[in-house]
């Protein structure tokens, strides 16, 4: 063996000289890995680690987790002094918290007192602890009392929440990563694990090493997901519901479904059947591009098992009949009985580290713990806890954000606050957005990033702390609430959103009625509280036991579940008025922007693993954005060969909306006529994205839009176009 | 790096205020200056040799001189530059190099001279 | 030793123990140094811990086992090496890329994963001119100091995986380091200890993980494992498209043959001919000045001090004793510049005197060793010969014998210094370089430009002097032509190597032919006429105004042919290389990003200046 040397030259390793571990849940996506952050002697979080014996993700981490601890000081662009401007024209001024606070609050009052309560709208997000959605829900419906408040979690759940609505009476995924285990069949529709939630991916593929079970993906593009699959339905864009019922109706055809639990727990089915019986195989695979046998196949799969499972994300819930889809799975479901046993679930895979929260708590549409505003009895009670006036709260939930912001653009809504969230880069039809923004009279954006985009039309920006600069809790997915410990101060004089909703109650006179609990574990004690009996039961934890347990899922009662509850619905018994779950017939509806000749290719939207969202956070941590710099799409080489377009050159792309230059990435996982542009650059794919609402949940349609796609002849000026579109 | 005659802990190691007074009490005694002046000619003398070894040959340009009538002799200096700028460059780096990694922020003790002018590292 | 170790680690993470032949496939002991031996029981001095670690395992060779199946590109194992070295972004020791192939959807993309494969026979190691590489008998580990090194670069070329990575800003060169300090604890490697897809395992080398049947030494993309016995092993068996596609720059696919083993094949990706002259110019320049003058000045000096002995008596010390001298100055100046341009080269070029480390295994010591020696010899010949006012002290005899020893050891040093120089660019990773054809290069170089020089200089003294009997040129004419036709014969003989060797000279040879298409037949049609011109000088006494035109002519032609000639050299090397991603490992992508402005971006991950 050739050595060259007896005497060895002394080894360096890099040693970040941690000296202290802190436990927290990941801020980015909703899979909640347990993280550890590494802290040096002086005080700095210098290195990130899983924590190895947290149930969720067993010590792994993807490639955001392990370099979130450069969120703190070496991410450039955070917000450090809360900035001031008379117009969004003018120059940001630096200011003092008291200044921004008084003067967002005398905007808000003067826009109510001027045009009406619901004038001025409140947009938050899916990304602050639970206890800051709490607390601005608090503030918003008990305090500044607007009906225009919603989420960002429009864009990305509410096709699922409401089709858990239609179908279970409530929301609330069923499942958990566990019943990978016990699966003898998993679906996964339009959900891309390995990019999207790479650590669900290796759960599932951890339990396939050992004992394989059939995977079956739909998506239109073959990612890695379907190339691992055992099956991949290459589904034509927008035809999801076809499939779901033609999958019905050849298990209803065939006799493969439970009629003793279709009796015992559902109701509905008449209807249910004899919309299914339209779907046969063969009309439905002319539509849905899968043809009769693999339908048959795949319904004979699923029936058969001894339990069964489905996952979904965004190829379900953004497209214009993400509720019925999601309601549509749960059809699937409820007919073979496989749901509330190990193995068998319509699992929706949430987006955000912290939707489930919003979702829980935040009050966006209803009330908080579940509670609705349609309902007199959830008034009271939310009213006489938190010391208001019952008549203060509206009777009905109000606008989504997708409808907020048209009402914007009318002009009935005249203030908006948006809470860690970037609209200008993440709602579709950018250029409406920029109109719409402009109308507004007065703007305040909430956030960790000073450069986050949307601030281009702020008239105050308050700056945020970001992740585990506070404390408090995430629920993930699988409905595992985790904590975040604090690891180290706010950046310069950014505060945490907690501080700032507290604060801002204070400006208010009916604020300073109500008690606003200054430390997260306080308002923590408030969620137990109104939690105690209800579904979403937190009564049995604390921050103690939860850090200990790694993440305990709810329902947690200290007399019947002290441990925390793997899954719902086991007893059968559904959130709605009769205890039954809904059958609901589904119509299929072709409202997509299809391609025409005009607008020849489908536009497909989605994900990359190195980047969350608007790459607010990931566009500056280079070690991962390095990996994906600046836009490309994915584009088949039989499309661009007629159109002499390159391999690695600048293409211009148009919609009826407006116009984008992307890096062309020539590559056989698309279809001749559909490219796929992933979705987190500025001024790039929203652009030209429709966003056709959801008529139930007001989800847009991010996955379905037609495009024209040209090449570009002066390749250096698109370069420098490029170039100068986003500053990150 | 651990060797008897620098002593291995550098000044920036050391946390306690207490260890860095003792530690400072000694680095700017008159003892250690003076070996850090020693250190410094040292390193210059060990560069500055492997230097002329490799470059000699470009240090005769100046003698070419010799051969040129009366008039050019002061093109003698002229042709000693190149040289000079030469060693210059290269050299300066590695004595500031060498001297911050091993001399600045060490106490030197006996038998510095020795590890300065053979060891590996340098 | 590591100190993070994770409370309640995780089966996954820890090293199996596990049984294992005795020799690995070459025929080589998987042990690495048998019970007793002198380099047992050591500590790996980690950082200064003198701990020892207590792996049974710790004497086996180990290397990683990748499930190219399973790979989803997901990028962890890279961020988990990246954030354990705590590497900035433009650097990594483990990169993912990927080949694709089939139409849709029967689309397959086969994503890999490569760090460093800690070969057996490890190319780097004997490559370094600093002696930065060992093998250590733990683990097998190939391990590299940065702080020996300094950055001239080599390593990264003869690598055939681009294991090690070149950092221009810190002007060294790093690498994977088998996570050696977690193997003494039990653990694997970060990157193993990170992967989400099961595709990255670790073990001692030839053992198969659990669940996995395969102990294949090579996939699609991946180089000859004949080059360097790499420790590494592959599962594939998911049936794959026939051809297989690169997204990066690199004109090259794979192609499955007749054994169902893939071959590399040139991808032809774009046809027109053109000059690519801003391409010419790379990172390796300063390497175009050197060799050329290093080739010039050899030739000069072995003409000026043999060309008496065989009746080419050009200038002499006797006949021209102020031309002599200065020109000699000269020609160490010269020979100066190129040195300093070549030290400059280097990432730290004040720890130049390390280039003497590896005579033992290295082409580039010896190389430097031999222009070291050509260089002193030299300058002591000029001295002699040039300054002899200095050595009056010194008896007849001993100056003549001196001036006979030191010509000829400059002559002997700078022939064998040349060989040397072409020995440097011999390496199987690169099979543009890899041919005997570059002898033909640098000697030919050295017999056409040296003596174009001494003509050129003899030409302007006998007009000045207006000396008429030009025949001394007659000579130096054939000599330069006969330097030019064993450089063309070379050219001819490597364009037909490149077309049959591999698919990294075909695609070399394709870029030479369209790329860079029209500056290499410039090249090719002004060396035949500046070869058949010089002929024609040799053997036709030309009238003093045509010889002068003709000389003058052939001089532009050779030296504009040498330039564009030794650039083409650098620039056509296309390298096996490991398959790269879009943007990340993508030359293309890297070379667009400066030019447009996005490198601009610290936070693009690519470095702005590569020069």
């Amino acid at each position: 063996m050739l050595f060259g040397r007896k005497n060895k030259n002394p080894i360096k390793i890099a040693d970040k000289g941690v000296v202290e571990w802190k436990y927290a849940t990941c801020g980015y996506c909703s899979t909640g890995c347990s993280i550890e952050v590494g802290i040096d002697k002086k005080g700095e979080a210098v290195a990130s680690r899983g924590v190895a014996d947290a149930d969720v993700n067993r010590g792994k981490l993807c490639i955001k987790g392990i370099y979130e601890h450069e969120l703190f000081r070496k991410t450039r662009g955070r917000g450090n002094k809360p900035l001031i401007r008379e117009n969004r024209w003018d120059e940001f001024q630096e200011t003092n918290w008291d200044t921004a606070l008084s003067k967002t609050a005398d905007e808000i009052k003067r826009i109510q007192q001027q045009y009406g309560r619901d004038a001025f709208s409140i947009v938050s997000t899916g990304q602050i602890m639970t206890e800051e959605f709490y607390t601005l829900g608090k503030l918003a419906r008990g305090v500044i009392g607007t009906n225009n408040y919603d989420g960002n979690t429009t864009l990305c759940m509410s096709s699922a929440v409401s089709g858990y609505k239609r179908s279970f009476g409530s929301d609330g995924p069923p499942g958990c990563y566990e019943d990978f285990e016990h699966t003898e069949c998993l679906l996964a529709f339009g959900s891309n694990l390995p990019e999207q939630h790479p650590i669900i991916y290796w759960r599932l593929m951890d339990v396939r090493e050992k004992h394989n079970f059939p995977l079956i993906v739909i998506d239109p593009r073959v990612t890695m997901f379907a190339q691992q699959a055992d099956m991949h339905l290459a589904i034509n864009p927008g035809t999801d519901l076809v499939l779901l019922n033609a999958l019905a109706h050849v298990i209803l055809a065939e006799k493969l479904h439970k009629p003793e639990y279709i009796e015992a727990y559902t109701q509905g089915y008449q209807e249910f059947a004899e919309l299914v019986a339209q779907y046969d195989p063969v009309t439905a695979s002319k539509i849905c591009g899968i043809d009769e046998d693999t339908i048959r196949n795949v319904a004979r799969v699923f029936a058969k098992a001894g339990a069964a499972m489905s996952i979904w994300t965004m190829g379900i819930n953004q497209s214009t009949h993400g509720s019925d889809g999601v309601a549509a799975i749960n059809n699937l479901h409820l007919i073979t009985g496989n749901l509330g046993k190990p193995g068998a679930a319509s699992l929706s895979i949430t987006g955000q580290c912290n939707a489930m929260g919003t979702r829980e708590w935040s009050s966006c549409s209803g009330l908080p713990g579940y509670r609705s505003l349609e309902n007199e009895q959830d008034r009271k009670e939310i009213s006489e806890f938190w010391g208001v006036d019952p008549e203060f709260f509206p009777k009905e939930r109000g606008m989504f954000m997708t409808d907020i912001l048209p009402a914007i653009e009318t002009g009935e809504v005249k203030g908006l606050w948006l809470i860690a969230t970037n609209p200008m880069t993440s709602m579709a039809n950018t250029a409406r957005i920029r109109k719409t923004l402009e109308k507004l009279e007065f703007l305040v954006v909430q956030d960790a990033y000073q450069d986050v985009e949307t601030n281009q039309y702020s008239h105050v920006f308050l700056p945020a702390a970001i992740w585990a600069e506070k404390e408090g809790c995430f629920t993930n997915t699988e409905r595992r609430v985790n904590i975040i410990r604090n690891v180290c101060e706010p950046y310069g004089e950014s505060k945490t959103d907690l501080w700032i909703f507290n604060q801002m109650a204070k400006q208010f006179e009916r604020g300073q009625n109500v008690i606003f609990p200054e430390s997260a574990e306080g308002v923590f004690e408030e969620l137990k509280t109104l939690s105690k009996g209800r579904m979403l039961d937190y009564s049995g934890m604390s921050y103690e036991k939860i850090e200990q347990s790694r993440g305990i899922q709810w329902p947690c009662n200290e007399e019947q579940s002290p441990q925390g509850t793997q899954r719902l619905y086991t007893d059968g018994v559904f959130q709605t008025a009769s205890g039954k779950a809904n059958l609901l017939a589904l119509p299929f509806i072709d409202n997509n922007e299809r391609p025409d000749k005009d607008y020849p290719f489908w536009l497909n939207t989605g994900r990359v693993v190195e980047h969350f969202h608007t790459r607010t956070r990931t566009g500056k941590v280079a070690n991962g954005n390095k990996f994906s710099p600046t836009p490309y799409m994915e584009m088949n080489p039989d499309a661009a060969a007629e159109l002499n377009i390159q391999h690695g050159t600048y293409a211009r792309l148009s919609s009826r909306r407006g116009d984008a230059i992307v890096m062309v990435q020539l590559t056989q996982r698309v279809a001749k006529d559909t490219v796929f542009v992933p979705f987190h650059f500025h001024e790039c794919v929203n652009r030209l994205a429709l966003g056709l609402l959801d008529p139930h949940s007001r989800q847009p349609a991010y996955k379905q839009s037609a495009v024209h796609i040209e090449r570009i002849e002066n390749q250096q000026d698109a370069a420098q176009k490029n170039a100068m579109a986003r500053s990150y | 790096m651990r060797t008897p005659y620098i002593s291995s802990k550098k000044l920036s190691d050391i946390d306690s205020e207490l260890e860095k007074a003792v530690f400072l009490a000694s680095y700017y005694s008159k003892k250690q200056k003076i070996r850090r002046k020693l250190a410094a000619v040292i390193l210059l003398f060990k560069h500055g040799l492997r230097g002329l070894l490799f470059s000699w040959p470009l240090y005769l340009l100046p003698f070419s001189v010799l051969a040129m009538p009366e008039q050019f002799k002061y093109l003698f200096i002229l042709f000693l530059s190149p040289g000079l700028y030469v060693s210059f460059i290269i050299l300066k780096k590695g004595i500031l190099e060498d001297y911050s990694n091993f001399v600045a922020g060490h106490l030197l003790n006996d038998g510095y001279q020795h590890m300065l002018l053979f060891a590996k590292q340098l | 030793m590591f100190k993070y170790q994770r409370p309640n680690e995780q089966s996954y993470a820890f090293l199996p123990l596990v049984n294992h032949p005795e020799k690995n496939r070459y025929g080589d002991s998987i042990e690495t140094v048998p019970e007793g031996h002198e380099l047992r029981g050591k500590s790996l001095n980690i950082n200064n811990d003198d701990g020892i670690g207590d792996n049974a395992n710790r004497y086996k060779q180990h290397g990683f086992y990748f499930t190219a199946d399973n790979c989803i590109s997901c990028h962890a194992c890279e961020a988990a090496c990246s954030e354990k070295n705590d590497l900035p972004s433009h650097i990594a020791f483990r990169s993912v890329g990927y080949v694709e192939g089939g139409s849709y959807p029967a689309y397959s993309r086969l994503n890999i994963s490569m760090a460093c494969n800690h070969c057996d026979d490890p190319v780097c190691l004997k490559g370094c001119p600093t002696r930065a590489y060992t093998k250590f008998a733990e683990y097998g580990a190939v391990l590299q100091d940065p702080d020996i090194c300094f950055g001239c670069g080599y390593c990264t070329w003869v690598c055939p995986y681009n294991a090690p990575q070149l950092d221009q800003e810190a002007g060294q060169v790093e690498k994977c380091n088998m996570c050696v300090d977690r193997l003494e604890v039990g653990l694997k490697p970060a990157c193993v200890s990170a992967c989400l897809a099961g595709a990255l395992d670790f073990g001692v080398i030839e053992t198969t993980p659990e669940n996995r049947t395969q102990l294949e030494t090579t996939i699609p993309g991946f180089p000859n494992s004949d080059i360097t016995h790499p420790n590494i092993r592959f599962q594939q068996t998911k049936s794959l498209p026939n051809e297989m596609k690169r997204t990066d720059s690199m004109p090259i696919r794979y192609e499955k043959d007749l054994q169902g083993e893939y071959q590399s094949k040139v991808d032809e990706k774009s046809q027109a001919m053109q000059w690519s002259f801003k391409k010419l110019s790379t990172r390796e320049n300063p390497l175009v000045v050197f060799t050329l003058i290093s080739q010039l000045v050899i030739g000069a000096f072995i003409l000026l001090f043999i060309g008496p002995k065989i009746g080419i008596a050009t200038i002499t010390a006797t006949s021209n004793p102020i031309v002599w001298p200065l020109f000699l100055f000269a020609l160490i100046s010269v020979q100066t510049l190129a040195l300093v341009l070549s030290t400059m080269h280097l990432g730290k070029p004040h720890r130049f005197y390390r280039a003497f480390n590896n005579l033992k295994y290295s082409p580039v010591s010896r190389e430097v060793a031999g222009i070291a020696v050509f260089y002193n010899f030299l300058g002591a010949y000029t001295c002699l010969t040039g300054l002899p006012v200095l050595f009056t002290w010194l008896p007849d005899a001993v100056l003549s014998t001196l001036v006979v020893v030191t010509g000829w050891g400059a002559t002997l040093s700078g022939l064998a210094a040349l060989y040397f120089m072409h020995a440097i660019y011999r390496i199987p990773a690169r099979p543009y370089w890899n041919h005997w054809s570059v002898l033909n290069a640098f000697y030919g170089s050295m017999l056409s430009l040296g003596p174009l020089l001494i003509g050129s200089l003899y030409f302007l003294m006998a007009m000045l002097v207006g000396e008429n009997n030009l025949q001394v040129l007659n000579n130096i004419a054939l000599i330069i032509a006969i330097g030019i036709t064993i450089e063309l014969l070379g050219l001819y003989a490597h364009a037909r190597y490149l077309k049959h060797h591999s698919g990294e000279s075909q695609a070399s040879h394709y870029q030479q032919i369209t790329q860079f298409g029209k500056t290499y037949w410039l090249r090719n049609i002004l060396l035949s006429l500046s070869a058949i011109s010089m002929f024609a000088m040799s053997v036709i006494n030309f009238e003093i105004n045509l010889a002068l035109i003709a000389w003058w002519a052939g001089c532009i032609m050779i030296i504009i042919a040498a330039v564009l000639g030794r650039s083409l050299f650098y620039a056509l090397v296309i390298p096996t290389t490991m398959p790269g991603a879009f943007f990340w490992k993508n030359k293309g992508f890297e070379e667009h990003a400066r030019e447009s402005g996005l490198a601009s971006r610290t936070d693009a991950g690519v470095l702005i200046n590569a020069h």
